[in-house]
C-alpha cells in the first residue's frame, strides 16, 4: 500500500487532481454550510434524521454533475495530448499500470473531498449547543452512500474517457454514453403509449440502469427508512458496478491506439455507436417536445418536426464526426 | 540489437508504414531520413512502443518492445515536440525521471547541463522550444539508454548546442555502445555522425545501407565537352540526373561507374572528373528520381 503512494505515476496523478479535489470539497461543503445555517434553532423540531438533512442531496448533485467532469478532464488532459502521450507511453510501465494508478488517484481524491464534508457535518453534530439531536449513524450512512454513488459516477466517466480521445468530450459527454440507452428506451416506451396506446412499465428498467435512482425516487424523499435499512445492498451495488466499469476501462485503455488521441472517439465502432445514439436521442427529444402540445394543428406540426429530428440528428452527428472523427486523421497523419 | 520485422502500421485502414524490415547493431548511429509525411515519426514511435504495430514486431535484445516495461528502461525517446507537463519545474521532472528509471544518472544530467545551462527552477512553460529540447535530450541521455531514438533532435537548437549534442552522442556510443537512431532533415549534420542510413519513402524503406556504401553507390561526374553537351547523355542507363552549364555537364550516376565512364569517353570530351556527393544531394536526387521515375535534365544558362 505504501509502495502505491510512493509510486511516481501515482504521485503524478495525485498532483494532477489536487485542484479538482479542492474544488469538489468546496462544492460539497458549500451546500452543507448553507443548510446548517438555515436549520431552525428550535431543538424540539429537529432531529438528525434523513428527513431533516435534505441538504445531503445537494453535494451529490454538484459534485456529480459539475465537478466530476472537471476531475476527468484534468486527469485525462495530458493522456489525450498528442505531444505528451509520447513521453507517458514511452515510460517503463505498461498501460494497465498507467490506468490503474490514474483511477485510484481519482478515487482517493473523491473520498478525500467527501470526507471533508463529513468532518464538517460531524463537527457540527458534536459542537455544544447546536440544535441537532438524534443518532449519529445517518451521517456515516450519508458519507458512505454519497461517496459510493459519486465513485460510481466517476467510474462511468472514467470509462467514457478511455473510449473518447478528447478529455473535454469525455468529461461532459461521458454521462450521455451511459444514460443514452435508458433515455432512448424510455422515449420509445413513452411514444408507444402516446401513439399506439401500448403501455410498458419503465420503472424497473430505470431502477436497474440507474442505481442512484432508487435513492432519489424510491427512498430518498418518501421512504427514508428504506435508505437507512437498505444502504448496504446499495453500497454493494455501487461497489460491484464501479469495479466492473473500472475493469472495462482497463480493457478499453489497453486497446487504445494513441494515434487517435484528440479525436472524439478512440475507436471506430464508438463513432458508429455515437452516430446511432445521437440520431435517436435527437429524434426522441423532438418527439418528446411535440408531446408538450395538447392537440390541434400546432400539435400535428410539432409531431412532424419531431419526426424530422431523426434525419436532422443523423446529419448533425455526421457533421460532428467529420470535424472530430477518424476521417480527420488522414489529414493529420 | 534492434530488430524490426515486417512491421506494418495502419492508421484508419491506411498503411502509414509497410514492409519495414531492418536490424541495427549495438554502437551504431543510424540516420532515418525521408520527406515530410514519409512515416519517420510513426516508425520511431512504433519502435519505442508508443504506437501499436498493426502487424510485425519490434524487438530489442530479444524482447518485444510494445507494452514491455522492463525493456523500456533501456530505451529513450526524444520527441520533436519535446513537451512535458507544462506546469512542472525542470527539477521536478529530473526527480520524477530519477524515480522512474532504474539507471537514471542525475550526475550525468548535471554534467550535460553545465553545457546547456537550463535553470532547474524554471517551469517548462517558460522554456523556449530549444530549451525544452535540451531538457528532453538531457533527460533522455541521463537514462543511460541502450537504445536512443531521436526525432528531429536539433529542432530549435543553436549551432553551438547542435555541435555539442553530436559530440555527446559520439561519446555515448564510444563509452556505452549505445544504439542511436536519429531522424532529421539536417542531412549535413547526420552525415557527420551517422554510419548507417535508412531512407523512407511513402512508408517504405527505399535504402538501408551504410553511409559509405550509399555515398559510393551514387556519384557525380563533371564532364567538360569540346563543343556542346550531346543529347545522347540521357541515354546512358546509370544516369539519374543531368545538369548542364554551358559545355559542362554534371551527371549524377547510380551503380557501376565503369560502363558510364566508357560511354562518356567515347564522346567528344575535354575532360571528366569524379565528384563525391553530399548526403543531402544524394537524398534529393534519389527522391526526385523516385518521384518522376524518369531521368531529370536540368539546364542552366551560362
Amino acid at each position: 500500500m505504501l509502495d502505491t503512494f510512493k509510486h511516481p505515476l501515482f504521485k503524478r496523478e495525485l498532483d494532477q487532481i489536487k485542484w479538482p479535489t479542492l474544488l469538489m470539497a468546496i462544492a460539497i461543503l458549500l451546500p452543507i454550510l448553507i443548510a446548517i445555517n438555515s436549520i431552525d434553532p428550535n431543538p424540539s423540531q429537529y432531529s438528525w434524521t434523513m428527513d431533516s438533512i435534505d441538504f445531503i442531496r445537494a453535494p451529490y448533485d454538484l459534485g456529480g454533475w459539475l465537478v466530476l467532469p472537471i476531475f476527468i478532464i484534468s486527469q485525462f488532459f495530458y493522456t489525450r495530448k498528442e505531444s505528451v502521450i509520447g513521453l507517458l507511453a514511452s515510460l517503463p510501465y505498461d498501460r494497465n499500470t498507467h490506468i490503474t494508478y490514474k483511477y485510484f488517484a481519482g478515487v482517493i481524491g473523491i473520498i478525500l473531498a467527501y470526507f471533508v464534508g463529513f468532518l464538517v457535518i460531524a463537527s457540527t453534530y458534536f459542537s455544544a449547543g447546536h440544535p441537532i439531536t438524534g443518532s449519529f449513524s445517518p451521517i456515516v450512512i450519508w458519507l458512505l452512500v454519497v461517496t459510493a454513488s459519486s465513485l460510481f459516477q466517476y467510474s462511468v466517466l472514467f470509462f467514457a474517457a478511455t473510449i473518447m480521445g478528447n478529455s473535454i468530450f469525455a468529461g461532459f459527454g461521458g454521462f450521455f454514453m451511459f444514460y443514452t440507452p435508458v433515455f432512448i428506451l424510455g422515449s420509445v416506451f413513452m411514444n408507444l403509449d402516446t401513439f399506439f396506446n401500448f403501455y410498458v412499465d419503465f420503472e424497473p428498467i430505470l431502477k436497474i440502469s440507474m442505481p442512484h435512482y432508487i435513492m432519489y425516487t424510491g427512498a430518498w424523499y418518501n421512504k427514508t427508512s428504506i435508505v437507512l435499512m437498505d444502504f448496504m445492498p446499495m453500497l454493494l451495488l455501487y461497489f460491484i458496478g464501479s469495479m466492473i466499469i473500472f475493469k472495462l476501462a482497463q480493457k478499453s485503455f489497453n486497446k487504445n491506439d494513441f494515434e487517435y488521441n484528440g479525436n472524439m472517439c478512440m475507436f471506430i465502432w464508438a463513432e458508429k455507436v455515437f452516430l446511432v445514439g445521437f440520431t435517436l436521442c435527437f429524434g426522441f427529444l423532438g418527439l418528446d417536445f411535440a408531446q408538450t402540445f395538447q392537440s390541434g394543428w400546432l400539435y400535428s406540426l410539432a409531431v412532424v418536426i419531431g419526426f424530422a429530428c431523426f434525419p436532422l440528428g443523423f446529419i448533425l452527428s455526421k457533421k460532428l464526426l467529420q470535424v472530430t472523427g477518424h476521417q480527420v486523421q488522414f489529414k493529420r497523419s | 540489437m534492434l530488430e524490426v520485422n515486417q512491421l506494418r502500421k495502419d492508421i484508419v485502414g491506411r498503411p502509414i508504414l509497410s514492409d519495414i524490415h531492418f536490424a541495427v547493431k549495438p554502437g551504431c548511429i543510424t540516420g532515418l531520413i525521408g520527406e515530410n509525411g514519409a512515416g519517420k515519426t510513426t516508425l520511431l514511435k512504433t519502435i519505442c512502443g508508443i504506437l501499436r504495430p498493426t502487424s510485425g514486431s519490434v524487438s530489442f535484445d530479444g524482447h518485444n518492445v510494445f507494452n514491455s516495461p522492463e525493456i523500456r528502461n533501456e530505451i529513450a525517446f526524444v520527441s520533436e515536440e519535446a513537451e512535458f507537463f507544462k506546469y512542472s519545474r525542470v527539477k521536478d521532472l529530473l526527480n520524477w525521471f530519477g524515480e522512474i528509471y532504474i539507471n537514471f544518472d542525475t550526475e550525468h544530467f548535471h554534467n550535460l547541463n553545465q553545457r546547456f545551462q537550463i535553470p532547474l527552477d524554471m517551469k517548462i512553460q517558460k522554456l523556449s522550444k530549444g530549451m525544452r529540447m535540451k531538457v528532453s535530450l538531457m533527460l533522455g541521455l541521463s537514462i543511460r539508454p541502450k537504445l536512443l531514438l531521436l526525432d528531429e533532435p536539433t529542432t530549435g537548437l543553436d549551432p553551438s548546442s547542435r555541435k555539442h549534442l553530436f559530440e555527446v552522442l559520439m561519446r555515448e556510443v564510444a563509452d556505452n555502445d549505445t544504439t542511436i537512431i536519429i531522424s532529421s532533415h539536417l542531412l549535413n549534420d547526420l552525415e557527420q555522425v551517422c554510419d548507417h542510413i535508412i531512407i523512407l519513402r511513402d512508408g517504405k524503406i527505399t535504402n538501408n545501407t551504410s553511409l559509405d556504401a550509399l555515398k559510393s553507390s551514387i556519384k557525380q561526374i563533371q564532364v567538360c565537352f569540346n563543343d556542346y553537351v550531346p543529347a545522347g547523355l540521357s541515354e546512358i542507363p546509370q544516369v539519374l540526373k543531368i545538369k548542364t552549364l554551358g559545355r559542362v555537364a554534371y551527371l549524377t550516376v547510380e551503380g557501376e561507374l565503369e560502363e558510364t565512364i566508357q560511354s562518356i569517353e567515347s564522346m567528344d570530351i575535354l575532360f571528366w572528373e569524379l565528384i563525391d556527393m553530399k548526403l543531402e544531394d544524394i537524398f534529393i536526387t534519389t527522391s526526385e528520381a523516385g518521384e518522376s521515375n524518369v531521368r531529370h535534365i536540368q539546364t542552366s544558362a551560362v
